[in-house]
């Protein structure tokens, strides 16, 4: 493989020293370590790996891999909810990406029609903190196996981040916010509200809401000093 | 925080070890994560690597209790992860190749007639190996680049990325003869002992 390898050579690059940023995001992502257990127990780490047990079921699987892309776009944010502002900001950046920030919990018809008006057709399920849908709602694009295809088009970042060009014809984005009762303050940290979204065809089968115990560990997800 | 790069902790005990104390976790990154930027940065350009290195990194932390610690090399793992990420770009990848494909190549203008030749013709078979890689599909590509660069084993690749072990050597051989076939015959892409 020598001329190959040789042109690889060509087109690598040194990693820089800011690579280190990187290294800070996992860490802060790190630091809402318990919850992560959570999901993780129920996600193959590849098809191939697992599929030779013989013990998981094709049904486990499908639950498994809904998880695992799920849980690609989950995140904890811990921030304020006000009451005084609109229930949700959308904005379209430059790259094409479409920013949605949740400051109140209701009307997500609004924003679904909204996401719609910017070409992206997605599906929004509001739920208390503590509740989660307990079923497979859609199916699953292909290769979407490890969350990173759903990863590309649905991002935590700056609350929720939706990238168009990373939606294909007739894909939906799937998003589930989960909204805590109590906003969390300094003197009492927690999490105001988190999400799950995830690319599917559809169609998409209404929530079985079901209790989501472990969401009282993710009470320790603090914002980063001076946030 | 532990950051222990201590080549006798294996991986796998890394991630067994992340699972109560997640911060461990950054001992992996420490250890791979130029290796990551690398391979990235040579499919997609230094300007996404940055990025989808943090990207490969976030998934495999979320997923790292689903691990199978019999496997002590995380490598394939995250490289598998990265080339799946590395997938939802590929027509970046494809105009970076075809890019670097029209960029004119550096002749040099005086040494040897000997080594002026020897020159020219590297720098016709890079063109021709850079219309091949963008002529690939995406399938037959992410075997045959993560197999070059990595010098995984076709059951690491297929572990990596998730498909049967003869998925990945037809995709090989397939990829190999086509770009054997761009070379006009001359083969750069000899196996060596893989599998």
């Amino acid at each position: 493989m020598d001329e190959l390898k040789t042109l690889i050579k060509e087109l690598e690059h040194e990693p820089p020293h800011s690579l280190a940023r990187q290294r800070l995001r996992l860490t802060q992502e790190a630091a809402a370590g318990p919850r992560d257990r959570r999901w993780g127990r129920l996600l193959p780490f590849s098809g191939q790996t697992r599929l030779g047990r013989p013990f998981l079921s094709g049904r486990r699987l499908a639950v498994g891999a809904a998880v695992a892309a799920a849980v690609a776009a989950g995140v904890a944010v811990p921030s304020l909810v006000g009451t005084a502002k609109p229930a949700y900001a959308l904005t379209k950046n430059q790259d094409g990406s479409i920013n949605l920030k949740v400051y109140d919990f209701r009307d997500p018809e609004q924003v679904e029609e909204e996401l719609g008006e910017w070409g992206v057709e997605a599906d929004i399920t509001y739920l208390p903190l503590g509740k989660r849908c307990g079923n497979v709602r859609a199916p699953f694009v292909k290769g979407d196996d490890a969350g990173a295809v759903s990863y590309q088009a649905i991002r935590p970042q700056n609350g929720i981040t939706i990238y168009p060009r990373h939606i294909k014809q007739g894909q939906i984005a799937m998003i589930e916010v989960m909204e805590s009762s109590v906003t969390p303050s300094a003197a009492r940290p927690g999490v105001a509200w988190q999400f799950m979204g995830r690319l599917t065809t559809g169609p998409i089968q209404p929530c079985e809401v079901v209790a989501d115990r472990s969401a009282d560990h993710i009470g320790d997800a603090t914002p980063p000093p001076g946030s | 925080m532990v950051t222990d790069t201590s080549p006798v902790v294996v991986d796998s005990e890394i991630i067994a070890r992340s699972l109560d104390d997640p911060e461990t976790f950054a001992a992996l990154f420490d250890r791979y994560a130029g290796t990551l930027y690398r391979y990235i940065s040579f499919r997609l350009g230094p300007e996404l690597a940055e990025d989808l290195v943090g990207e490969t990194f976030l998934i495999a932390f979320r997923r790292r209790d689903a691990y199978d610690v019999s496997y002590r090399d995380a490598r394939p793992w995250l490289l598998g992860i990265a080339t799946k990420l590395i997938t939802g770009h590929r027509r970046t990848e494809v105009s970076r190749y075809r890019a670097l494909e029209r960029q004119s190549p550096a002749q040099p203008v005086e040494g040897p007639e000997e080594a002026i030749t020897r020159e020219l013709t590297a720098q016709g078979s890079r063109t021709v190996l850079l219309n091949a890689l963008a002529l690939l599909s995406r399938g037959d590509r992410d075997v045959l680049l993560l197999v070059a660069w990595s010098d995984m084993t076709y059951e690491e690749a297929a572990r990596a990325l998730g498909i049967p072990v003869g998925t990945v050597k037809s995709r090989l051989n397939r990829a190999r003869r086509k770009v054997r076939h761009t070379l006009g015959g001359v083969n750069p892409l000899e196996e060596h002992g893989h599998g």
